[in-house]
């Protein structure tokens, strides 16, 4: 079996390490590798994964539930949160479009984002904006540009995060293309 | 510009090499087989990012390189001396699960992506088989002029790595529903045209240019080849030109001058584009791949209104070749300002002895030129003396 991140020397100072340590860390590591597929379980409402239904994030009351952020993955999500700069909820599609891995609509949660947005519309806070926050890549450009076709006929505020320099960067080393996406994304100031 | 010094790790049969090298002319002498062309290749891939011989991309690794570890890597790195200064630029590439090659790019110690790669260090490359240009199959073509393009244009480095992205994935989606017997999802083939048509008509609209100015630039050189006898035309043909009937159509034609290699703007192009697209539609899903775009491209070297790839002597095609390498030296200057590094593999040997003091003329206006050569008796007295030479032997350069 193979992990990411893993290569075959990191692979075998782990395994030489828990032969060396005592019995009980690697007891209680396996079980807490047997409890993390137990008791986690993807929320019913964003699809992040959480022990909780629903999650945290999605039952905490101070959070904006008019705004909702896609992103591809889970990682995104704790990645955004780390910025402790967001206080809307989320929503997970687990990927991004991509027929060459023989990934389509159907093997992502966009029919749930429609139906959750639909859901919220009914009742007296519904969703106003949705923030496509794919990758900048070629699939996650095209599965933003797909939902920017799926949601067009909900009334929500469709947005895009800005793509320009990083915060510390240097105009002289920035490439060409960054830097007319910067300017092109400028603001009034 | 020029380099200054060059560093390969496991690439071909160089197990390491640090090398610095001199201004001026550069003579690098071996037998076959021993790493004369390897040379020249690291420095192209450095400038592209691609292999001169595409199909040869696997072979990189030095044979024997997987003893140093499961996944085996070649390392190409150059210090570059430029008008504004110094950089480095360095190329990794590694085999990864399967048969994968990860390429891993660094300019100035920061990690970039493959398109930013170019246009760092620019070279024009001359090889015994540029004549195939003229006759060979149009992705010979397309291959010359995008890897001219890119270290002129970051913005087309950029959309065509854009464009073959997207084209990967719109013919895994039309191919696999060719498979399965059912149309492609809709949206998704949508929102895969409307990412496919502006990268493509930015790499045709620069096409486009490229040629116009190559061929301006490559007449007069042409001319005084040829003694002012014949005069040469470059004619791009863009896979969706609503005003050329497609190439095959034109040849039984008896294509001649009189049709004009039309201006086109990017409204035309992109609405050209798009009804190429809406058109072939059937046809696509029928054979499961994209069938219009700048991936077929053509363009023509015509010779007084015929067209050398099809009529021309092997003579005429290899001065048509040579004016319009000479005439990307004079572009490459013209788009950037500085001479590119001349990489002239075997490349004067084959040429008659009106021909060579030509390239020559081109080679003393540079600030670095590197000839490959077997026998170097055969260069002459003259430019023996002027030179830097280089032996290589079996990977070892002295």
């Amino acid at each position: 079996m193979r992990l990411p991140g893993i290569g075959p020397k990191s692979a075998s100072r782990l395994a030489y390490y828990l032969l060396r340590a005592p019995e009980a860390v690697s007891l209680e590591l396996a079980q807490a590798l047997q409890e993390l597929k137990a008791s986690t379980r993807l929320c019913s409402v964003c699809f992040n994964i959480t022990e909780t239904d629903p999650c945290p994030i999605c039952s905490d009351p101070s959070r904006d539930q008019s705004v909702v952020c896609v992103v591809e993955e889970p990682l995104d999500v704790a990645a955004i949160e780390r910025a402790k700069a967001y206080r809307g909820v989320y929503h997970v599609l687990h990927g991004v479009l991509s027929p060459i891995n023989g990934v389509g609509p159907d093997d992502l949660k966009i029919n749930e984002l429609v139906a959750r947005i639909r859901r919220a519309q009914q009742t007296s806070t519904p969703i106003r904006e949705v923030i496509l926050a794919t990758n900048p890549t070629v699939e996650g450009e095209m599965t933003a540009a797909f939902l920017q076709r799926k949601l067009s006929g909900l009334s929500v505020t469709l947005t895009r995060l800005a793509r320009g320099l990083p915060v510390g960067g240097d105009l002289e080393y920035a490439d060409e293309i960054t830097l007319s996406r910067a300017l092109e994304g400028r603001q009034p100031f | 510009m020029r380099v200054r010094y060059l560093s390969l790790t496991n690439f071909r049969l160089y197990a390491r090499l640090e090398l610095d090298l001199p201004p001026g002319l550069i003579v690098v002498e071996g037998d076959n087989a021993q790493g004369k062309t390897s040379l020249l290749e690291a420095i192209y891939l450095l400038a592209t990012a691609r292999s001169p011989h595409a199909a040869a991309d696997r072979q990189v690794i030095r044979w024997g390189a997987e003893a140093d570890g499961p996944f085996p890597f070649a390392l190409l790195r150059a210090e570059l001396r430029r008008h504004d200064g110094l950089h480095t630029i360095e190329l990794l590439i590694q085999r990864g699960e399967g048969k994968r090659l990860r390429k891993q790019i660094r300019v100035n110690r920061n990690p970039c992506h493959a398109s930013d790669l170019a246009g760092w260090l620019r070279v024009v490359l001359f090889t015994p088989s540029d004549v195939e240009l003229v006759s060979g199959p149009p992705a010979l073509r397309r291959e010359f002029l995008d890897a001219a393009l890119v270290q002129v244009s970051r913005e087309y480095a950029h959309a065509l790595e854009q464009y073959q992205q997207t084209l990967a994935q719109r013919n895994a989606l039309l191919r696999r529903a060719m498979e399965q017997g059912r149309p492609p999802d809709t949206d998704t083939l949508a929102v895969l045209d409307e990412q496919l048509i502006p990268a493509g008509v930015t790499i045709a609209l620069h096409r486009q240019s490229a040629i116009a100015e190559l061929n301006q630039l490559a007449m007069p050189i042409h001319r005084e080849l040829s003694d002012g006898q014949e005069m040469l035309r470059l004619i791009y043909h863009p896979n969706f030109d609503p005003a050329h009937p497609p190439v095959e159509r034109a040849y039984q034609l008896g294509l001649d001058e009189s049709i004009a290699p039309s201006t086109l703007s990017r409204s035309e192009l992109t609405e050209a584009f798009r009804q190429a697209l809406r058109q072939r539609r059937r046809e696509e899903l029928l054979q499961g791949m994209t069938l219009v775009g700048p991936h077929r491209d053509d363009a023509r070297f015509m010779n007084d209104g015929m067209d050398l790839g099809e009529f021309g002597s092997r003579g005429q095609r290899r001065t048509a070749v040579l004016a319009t390498k000479l005439a990307q030296i004079e572009w490459v200057k013209m788009q950037t300002g500085e001479m590119p590094v001349l990489l002239l593999d075997e490349a004067l040997a084959e040429l008659d002895l009106r021909r060579r003091r030509s390239l020559l003329s081109y080679v003393a206006r540079c600030e670095q030129a590197i000839i490959t050569t077997t026998d170097i008796h055969s260069l002459g007295e003259e430019l023996r003396q002027q030179a830097t030479v280089l032996h290589v032997r079996e990977g070892v350069v002295w």
